[in-house]
């Protein structure tokens, strides 16, 4: 689940991540951990600022953790700690300090981000997507795939694993697709499922979204 | 001219990899090709058995990327085709025994021998499959006509693809055209449509199959066989020709009309 402790956001070609509590230091790296797994392979490469707040985090850790998002195929550009922002991307033992105010993001933010990526192939089983935007598949969405956006999925083709749509609380957020037949359906808080026995009818575009608080599936006239 | 290597998985165990290896083995060196079939499931090796070559075994892969024994020594002629050897897996190690980095090594030097090399990939999709994968130019996905086979082989798919390998087939293993046709069993067209990759072939449900693989015989073999009949197009599909799809129907509905000659009980 993402919790307002760990969020990710996409900024300027790479990802923020803010870790906003104050546990111990392999907690943090647990929670880190947590997060990096709901991270699609596609991110792999990316750019990563770390925020880690009030935090203090000595020579040793930042190694670690520099070390820890490498495994994970990321690599750590900037670290901000206490307001201050220490470019790590550089050889070793260069280090650039530069003040910048705390970065503090909220959920209003993210869930009113406009950015939109388009994934152009099937997302087969197994494979997992998370964006804090809209999420655009020129693909299916094969049976045990899972796409995670905090914004908007829309599927242009067949929809048959789990969508995710509005998963950082906004429950504006649809899940459209030209074959609407998910194992299982998300809309921020809601979780939903297609009723049992049902023969899949689903052959006509279709949106779901919430209205008076429950989820419903309606055919999507384009 | 540099051979081929092509890795047999599935995902889901039990479904047929090894079967199809040794049958399409088999049915390419009979159109006159060299094959080496490399059996890469440490520690539950079946390949052997499945060829009937299990007594013959004194040197296995682990012992060659380990560097002790050359592959001369450790490759299995079988004696009944011209062209066919066998490289066992090791039966007393573990996975963590062969490293991808070895196996791209030894499938590099087998291509240089052979046309073909055939590897027999362990079910799962950890050490064992990334091992069986990491010399191969091409694979071929085999599932069977249940949704939790279509579910492995699509997670097999995405593995391939994000590990570089482009040229995916799949073989559709032990369909039976009777619950096809009442609708008790997927069909073709509805695999196809999520996973997506083109199709190889398609083997039936065969009892055949069962007996030759106790005996040791592929089921290729045997010329009443209808498996042995689609594995045997299908190796020449691999081999470069143009073979159509048999249609299903058309072998049951014949086989029932023997059946009622010689009033025998259709099964």
């Amino acid at each position: 689940m993402i919790t307002e402790d760990v969020v990710i956001r996409e900024s300027q070609g790479g990802i923020i991540i803010c870790l906003n509590s104050q546990d111990s230091f392999p907690a943090l790296k647990q929670q880190l951990s947590e997060q990096l797994e709901t991270l699609d392979d596609l991110l792999v490469g990316v750019q990563v600022v770390l925020d880690v707040g009030q935090r203090k985090l000595s020579k040793k850790e930042t190694q670690e953790l520099k070390n820890f998002l490498l495994e994970h195929g990321l690599h750590l550009k900037r670290l901000v700690s206490r307001g201050k922002s220490v470019d790590i991307s550089g050889n070793k033992g260069q280090v650039e300090v530069v003040s910048t105010p705390t970065a503090r993001f909220s959920n209003q933010e993210i869930g009113s981000s406009e950015e939109t990526i388009l994934i152009k192939r099937t997302i087969r089983s197994g494979q997992k997507v998370f964006f804090p935007g809209n999420i655009v598949v020129l693909g299916d969405v094969n049976p045990g795939a899972e796409v995670i956006a905090g914004g908007n999925v829309l599927v242009m083709g067949s929809m048959r694993g789990m969508a995710h749509a509005g998963a950082l609380g906004s429950e504006e957020a649809v899940v459209a697709a030209f074959r609407l037949n998910p194992t299982q359906l998300r809309i921020a808080h809601h979780i939903t499922r297609p009723p049992e026995g049902q023969v899949s009818a689903g052959n006509d575009p279709e949106m779901a979204s919430i209205k008076s608080g429950k989820v419903i599936i309606e055919d999507l006239k384009l | 001219m540099k051979g081929k290597v092509i890795v047999i998985t599935s995902g889901k165990g039990g479904v047929g990899k090894t079967t199809t290896t040794a049958n399409l083995g088999t049915a390419l060196t009979m159109l006159g090709r060299r094959v080496v079939m490399v059996d890469t499931d440490i520690g539950l090796r079946n390949l052997d058995v499945v060829m009937g070559l299990e007594n013959r075994i004194v040197f296995d892969i682990v012992d060659v990327v380990q560097g002790g024994t050359k592959l001369k020594q450790a490759l299995i002629k079988d004696k009944r085709f011209e062209g066919l050897y066998l490289l066992p897996a090791a039966q007393t190690k573990e996975k963590s025994a062969v490293s991808p980095h070895q196996m791209k090594n030894l499938c590099h030097d087998l291509k240089k021998e052979f046309d073909f090399v055939l590897v027999d990939c362990p079910a799962g999709i950890e050490q064992g499959f990334k091992n069986a994968i990491s010399g191969a130019d091409e694979a071929i996905v085999v599932a069977v006509p249940e949704v939790s086979s279509v579910r492995d082989a699509d997670r097999i798919v995405g593995l391939l693809e994000a590990a570089g390998l482009k040229k995916n087939q799949l073989i559709i293993n032990r369909i039976r055209p009777r619950m096809v046709k009442r609708g008790d069993m997927m069909d073709i067209e509805d695999m196809i449509d999520i996973l997506s990759v083109d199709l190889l072939g398609v083997v039936p449900e065969d009892e055949i199959v069962i007996v030759s693989t106790n005996k040791g015989e592929p089921a290729v073999m045997d010329t009443s066989s209808r498996a042995g009949d689609a594995y045997r197009r299908i190796a020449r599909r691999l081999n470069g020709e143009e073979v159509s799809l048999l249609p299903l129907n058309y072998s049951e509905g014949l086989m029932n009309k023997f059946r009622r000659m010689f009033k025998m009980a259709s099964r």
